[in-house]
C-alpha cells in the first residue's frame, strides 16, 4: 500500500484501479481510525465492520465505488440492520428491506461500515436530539457537528468513511456539512428515490450525498440519481453524468447574491468568506448579479408550520402495534399514547404537537393554508430570481459550529436553518461546500442553489469555487 | 395579543396526536409552543391573496401488477406482538381481551 492514504473517493478509486490499494486494506485503515476516534466523535449508532470486511473482499475494483466505505444515516434502511432513527421508539427495529439508494450504492461497490447518528427522526440542527448520545464535531470535540445528519458528516470529516448519505428536509445535509468542513448536496426533489427513508416531511425530504470533495459528491450522485417505480415522487429524467458535467471554469455563469439576505447577522468570518468566494467566482469567469427574493425571510416560519404538520401525520404510524416500542395501556388509545409518550423525545413531541395544532379545525386556514401559500410565493420568487442568475450564493449557516449544550432554546436552534430552508421549500438543488475556517479554526461553509433540475450545473459551479478556494479537485 | 395556545387547547391537541403530556412537561411545552406559534404567526402579515398554489407535478403510479415484495413474515416482523400471521392488539370493541 502507498504510504499516503487517499483523501477523496476519486483518489481512492484511482488507487484501487491502479492496484496500489485494495478495498480490504483501505477498510482495515478505516477500521483503525474508527476504533481509535469514534469513542470520542460518536458518529455511529451501529457498526458492521466484520460484515463490511467481507463486502470489501468481494468488492469489484472496476465498479463505480470500488469497495469504498460509505456510511448511512440511521433513518435510511439497510436490510438486516437496525434502523433506529435516533429514537427510543425504534431502538430495536430491524429493517426488513434496503432503501433503493442503499441498494444502488451496494450494487455500485460501496461498503457500509455502519449506520450514523442523527437528531431523532431527523428533527434538529445539532444531533443533540438523538435519543442515544450526541455526536461531537471532529474539528473540535467540544462542539456539535450540526444536524440532523451530524453522524454522517462527522464520519466523513473524521475519515471513518469516504462518503456518506444523509437526508435533508430543512438543511440536514448541508448545515452539518458546513459545520464539519465537508461537502453536502441536496438534490432536486424527485431526483433521488426516497424508498426506504423513514418519512419526516414528505413534501420536503430528500436524500443526498456527503463527501470530501464536490467531485466525490458528483460520483455518488451518478450512483444515487435514478427513477424508482417504488417512489411515486421520483421523476423520470434523461440520464446525466454528473462527474463528466463538471466544468473547469465559471465562464458565462451569473452568480446571484440575494439582496434580502444582506442585512442578516452572520459571523464576520462567514461574511469574509462570502467576499473571498465572490472574488474567486469573478476570477473564474463569472459575473455577480444582485437578485431579489422579497419574501425569503418568511421561509423559516413557513417551514416550521409545514414540516411539523407533515411530521405529525407521518409519525402517526408509530403506534406500538406495527413496529417498535410497545407500552401497554388499559385500551388501545392508552396504549398508543403511552407508547408514543415513552418512545418520542422532547423535540419530536414538540413538533408533533405544533403539527397537530396547525392542522386542527379552527387553525388550519390561519397556519397551514397560509404557510402553503407563502411557500408558493417564495418558490415563485426564487424561480424569478433564477431567471437572472444561474446559481445563488449564500452562507450555509449564520455561525460556525456551536458548543454542545450552548443552544437550548428550540426557536434559536430553528434559526440556524435560515439559509438552507428556501431550497427545501422550492424543491431546488443546493450544495454546501467548505470555504475556509474561522479564527477558532472551525470550518465555514457556503451554499450554492440553482433552479430545479440544474443539479449538474450546481455541482459544477460548486466544484470550481471549492477548488479555487483550495479544495481537492 | 392574547395567548395562542392554552392548557385546554394543548390537551385537546395532545389527545388528537395520541400523546400523553405529563404535568411536569405541560408548563415548559406551553411556553415553547406559545413562542414558536407566535413566531410563525408573522406569516399573517404576508399578502397571499394573489397567490395561485400550483399542484405538485403529477406523480406517476406504477401498474397495479403483482410482483416481488416483502413476505408477510418480513412485513410483520417488526410488530411487538404477533399471532398466526396477524398483529395482536387490545380489544377495540369493548369487552375482555382474549
Amino acid at each position: 500500500m502507498s504510504s499516503e492514504l487517499p483523501r477523496t473517493l476519486e483518489q481512492y478509486r484511482h488507487a484501487v484501479r491502479a492496484h496500489e490499494l485494495s478495498a480490504e486494506e483501505y477498510l482495515g485503515e478505516t477500521r483503525q481510525l474508527i476504533e481509535r476516534g469514534d469513542p470520542q466523535v460518536k458518529a455511529f449508532l451501529h457498526l458492521r465492520l466484520d460484515a463490511a470486511r467481507s463486502d470489501a473482499q468481494a468488492a469489484d475494483p472496476s465498479s463505480p465505488l470500488a469497495g469504498a466505505p460509505i456510511a448511512v444515516k440511521d433513518n435510511i434502511m439497510m436490510a438486516g440492520e437496525r434502523c433506529t432513527c435516533g429514537s427510543r421508539i425504534l431502538e430495536h427495529y430491524v429493517a426488513p428491506y434496503s432503501a433503493t439508494v442503499v441498494q444502488s450504492l451496494l450494487a455500485a461497490g460501496a461498503v457500509v461500515p455502519g449506520k450514523t447518528n442523527l437528531d431523532e427522526f431527523a428533527m434538529g440542527s445539532s444531533t443533540e436530539n438523538s435519543a442515544f448520545f450526541p455526536t461531537h464535531n471532529p474539528a473540535d470535540l467540544s462542539r456539535v457537528p450540526g444536524g440532523s445528519s451530524g453522524g454522517s458528516t462527522a464520519a466523513v470529516a473524521a475519515g471513518f468513511a469516504l462518503g456518506a448519505i444523509g437526508s435533508d428536509t430543512g438543511g440536514s445535509v448541508r448545515q452539518p456539512a458546513a459545520f464539519c468542513g465537508v461537502v453536502g448536496f441536496k438534490p432536486t426533489y424527485g431526483l433521488v428515490s426516497r424508498y426506504g427513508l423513514v418519512a419526516f416531511g414528505s413534501s420536503l425530504d430528500c436524500i443526498g450525498p456527503i463527501a470530501r470533495s464536490v467531485r466525490d459528491a458528483a460520483i455518488m450522485m451518478n450512483v444515487m440519481a435514478a427513477h424508482d417505480p417504488k417512489d411515486a415522487t421520483s421523476v423520470k429524467r434523461p440520464h446525466v453524468d454528473f462527474e463528466a458535467a463538471l466544468q473547469p471554469t465559471l465562464a458565462g455563469k451569473r452568480v446571484g447574491i440575494i439582496r434580502e439576505l444582506q442585512g442578516l447577522d452572520v459571523q464576520p468570518e462567514i461574511a469574509a468568506a462570502m467576499e473571498t468566494t465572490r472574488k474567486a467566482a469573478v476570477k473564474s469567469g463569472a459575473s455577480i448579479v444582485e437578485v431579489s427574493v422579497p419574501h425569503i425571510l418568511s421561509a423559516l416560519p413557513v417551514y416550521y408550520i409545514i414540516a411539523p404538520a407533515e411530521c405529525s401525520a407521518n409519525l402517526g404510524r408509530f403506534d406500538g402495534v406495527r413496529y417498535g416500542l410497545h407500552e401497554d395501556g388499559r385500551d388501545m388509545t392508552e396504549t398508543y399514547s403511552r407508547t408514543r409518550n415513552t418512545g418520542f423525545g422532547t423535540e419530536v413531541k414538540r413538533r408533533i404537537l405544533i403539527g397537530a395544532f396547525v392542522l386542527s379545525a379552527g387553525y388550519y386556514d390561519a397556519y397551514y393554508k397560509k404557510a402553503a401559500s407563502v411557500r408558493q410565493l417564495i418558490t415563485d420568487e426564487l424561480d424569478a430570481a433564477l431567471q437572472s442568475a444561474d446559481v445563488l450564493l449564500t452562507p450555509t449557516t449564520p455561525t460556525t459550529a456551536f458548543k454542545l449544550g450552548a443552544v437550548t432554546d428550540p426557536l434559536e436552534m430553528y434559526k440556524a436553518d435560515v439559509f438552507t430552508i428556501p431550497a427545501d421549500l422550492a424543491g431546488a438543488p443546493a450544495i454546501s461546500f467548505p470555504a475556509g475556517k474561522d479564527t477558532a479554526g472551525l470550518p465555514v461553509g457556503l451554499q450554492l442553489m440553482g433552479p430545479r433540475w440544474s443539479d449538474a450545473d450546481v455541482l459544477s459551479c460548486a466544484n470550481v469555487l471549492f477548488t479555487a478556494l483550495g479544495g481537492e479537485s | 395579543m392574547g395567548m395562542i395556545i392554552d392548557k385546554e387547547t394543548l390537551e385537546h391537541v395532545a389527545s388528537l396526536a395520541r400523546l400523553e403530556i405529563t404535568p411536569e412537561e405541560e408548563g415548559p411545552l406551553l411556553g415553547d409552543l406559545e413562542r414558536i406559534l407566535g413566531y410563525v404567526a408573522q406569516l399573517g402579515s404576508v399578502d397571499t391573496s394573489a397567490i395561485v398554489r400550483k399542484r405538485p407535478a403529477m406523480t406517476e403510479l406504477r401498474p397495479d401488477e403483482p410482483g416481488e415484495g416483502l413476505t408477510r413474515e418480513a412485513g410483520l416482523g417488526g410488530a411487538p406482538a404477533m399471532r398466526d400471521g396477524f398483529v395482536v392488539v387490545r380489544n377495540v370493541m369493548g369487552g375482555e381481551d382474549e
